[in-house]
This record gives C-alpha cells, sequence and structure tokens, in this order.
C-alpha cells in the first residue's frame, strides 16, 4: 500500500481551489465532477509525490469536525517548507492572516495561519537539533 | 496581518453563528456580531474577510443557497415553503436569488436532480457525500471517458 491522498475539508470548493492554487502555490493534479460536488486533487511542484484533496465539508461530520479545530486553534494539517520566516512575510503580503508567527519549537519552527476555508494551516521548517 | 488567539477566537464564534441553522430564523445583525469583538462593522467585515475569504453576508447567502439546494433534493416541501424559510421576501425574489446562483429556477433544479438521480438514498449520497465518498462517485460519473479518468489516476 502506499501513501498518496491526503484529505482536507473546506466550506467551498471554488473558493478553496483559488486559495490553495493562486495564494500557497500548489497545482492541480485533478478536477472533475463528483456528484454535486468535484473531486480537487492538488501537488506540489516541488514534488514529493503525495496529493492533497480538497473535499466539501458538506457532511455534518466533517463540518462538526473542522469547526472544533478551528475553534481550538488546531491546524488540521501542516505543509514543510525550506524557510518560514520568508514563507511568512511572501503570504502576509499576500494578505494571509496568521494566528502564530514564526516561532521554535523543539526540532521545527512554525508557523500558523488561516485558509480561508475554515481551516486553520501548519507551515514547519525543520531545524538543527540543537535549533 | 497577525490575529490574537482572542481576535480569532471571537471571529471564529461568529462564523458559527452565521453558519448555524437558527440563523435562517433569527439573523443576528453584523452590527452585532462586530460589537461582541470589539470592532467596528466595517473593520470586522474586513478581518472576517481577510480570515475566511469572504464576507459575513457572503457567508450567511452561501449558505442559505446551500440549505435550499437540500431541501428542494431532498424533501417534498413545496418551492414557495422552502424560500420563505430560507428569508425569502416572496417566491419570485427567492427564484431570481435562486436562478442567479444556479443558473436555472428553484422547480428546474429540483426537476433535474430528481431526474438525474431518482433513487432517494443515492441522491442524499450525492449532496451529503461521506468522507472519501466522492472517490466513488467520480467512478460512477458519466461525464468522464475512460481515457481521461485513466489520465487522472495515472
Amino acid at each position: 500500500m502506499r501513501i498518496k491522498l491526503s484529505s482536507i475539508h473546506v466550506d467551498d470548493q471554488d473558493k478553496a481551489r483559488r486559495f490553495y492554487t493562486e495564494v500557497l502555490g500548489f497545482e492541480v493534479s485533478v478536477d472533475v465532477p463528483a456528484g454535486e460536488y468535484r473531486w480537487i486533487a492538488l501537488r506540489s511542484p516541488e514534488g514529493g509525490g503525495a496529493e492533497l484533496v480538497l473535499e466539501p465539508d458538506a457532511h455534518p461530520a466533517a463540518r462538526a469536525y473542522t469547526q472544533a479545530l478551528l475553534r481550538d486553534g488546531i491546524p488540521i494539517t501542516g505543509f514543510e517548507v525550506d524557510d518560514v520566516d520568508a514563507e511568512f512575510t511572501r503570504l502576509t503580503e499576500a494578505g494571509v492572516v496568521f494566528t502564530q508567527q514564526p516561532t521554535t519549537m523543539g526540532p521545527v519552527r512554525i508557523a500558523v495561519f488561516s485558509d480561508t476555508c475554515g481551516n486553520l494551516l501548519q507551515i514547519y521548517q525543520p531545524v538543527g537539533a540543537d535549533g | 496581518m497577525v490575529l490574537s488567539p482572542h481576535r480569532m477566537r471571537c471571529l471564529t464564534e461568529a462564523r458559527e453563528e452565521l453558519l448555524a441553522p437558527a440563523d435562517i430564523d433569527h439573523p443576528v445583525p453584523v452590527a452585532t456580531l462586530a460589537a461582541r469583538c470589539g470592532l467596528t462593522p466595517t473593520h470586522f467585515i474586513r478581518q472576517f474577510r481577510a480570515v475566511f475569504g469572504e464576507t459575513p453576508h457572503q457567508l450567511r447567502l452561501r449558505e442559505r443557497h446551500r440549505r435550499v439546494r437540500l431541501a428542494l433534493a431532498l424533501t417534498e416541501r413545496s418551492v414557495t415553503d422552502i424560500g420563505l424559510d430560507a428569508g425569502a421576501a416572496s417566491l419570485g425574489t427567492f427564484s431570481t436569488t435562486f436562478r442567479a446562483h444556479e443558473g436555472r429556477s428553484p422547480s428546474g433544479y429540483r426537476r433535474a436532480v430528481r431526474q438525474a438521480v431518482p433513487d432517494d438514498e443515492e441522491r442524499h449520497e450525492r449532496l451529503v457525500p461521506s468522507c472519501m465518498g466522492l472517490l466513488h462517485l467520480v467512478a460512477a460519473s458519466t461525464t468522464i471517458s475512460e481515457k481521461r479518468r485513466a489520465a487522472a489516476w495515472a
């Protein structure tokens, strides 16, 4: 078995596709009709193999889950970056709202921001063991 | 922009309230939501939009439209009742607003969905998909050619 897909739930697929591609820089791998919704899978231009699926939050369980995480300030997922501080600057200039500015926590330096679709996202940069 | 945990919490609670079923019958004024966060309405709307990608009003309308679509597709309630429950002033207003979002009239949409998916259970599944449920819907969709489907999963 191979781990190829990672799903997150978004409150609007159009809004999410725009944010994740135009602001975050992911590329569309698949975008096809699926019932009343769409199957949207994104990949990173930096490679990596795994793809991010933007699912609707129509199911009551999905909505309850994402709202609970958001309420408690818990990111739904995280992306690895080479330079958290540079990303923080770039995304802030693009209008992204952060709830946690770059902070070193043990082996990683992290920052947390809103994906405009009801989720918080974390970006993290591995730092030296003595970071 | 970096928001304090308190401010983020306040905006999150406002969004929850806007998305709650009770909002349709008793919509909380944006001015009230703003005051709860200690912000002027203008400032509140701007921050809300920055965080959630849409204004409180846009979110409220989008959520109402979602509920209307579900009611039209999955229940037998009259179009008029659905429209009035969604806060429309009249059937005419409801039809116009719905058509602007959806490209067809409420009854047109209802007819199309029931014709496309006559089975009640399947229709429910299509509109309220389970986690990863979209995968089997893609496979079942007749709008995708074999070649394109194969290419998508290459």
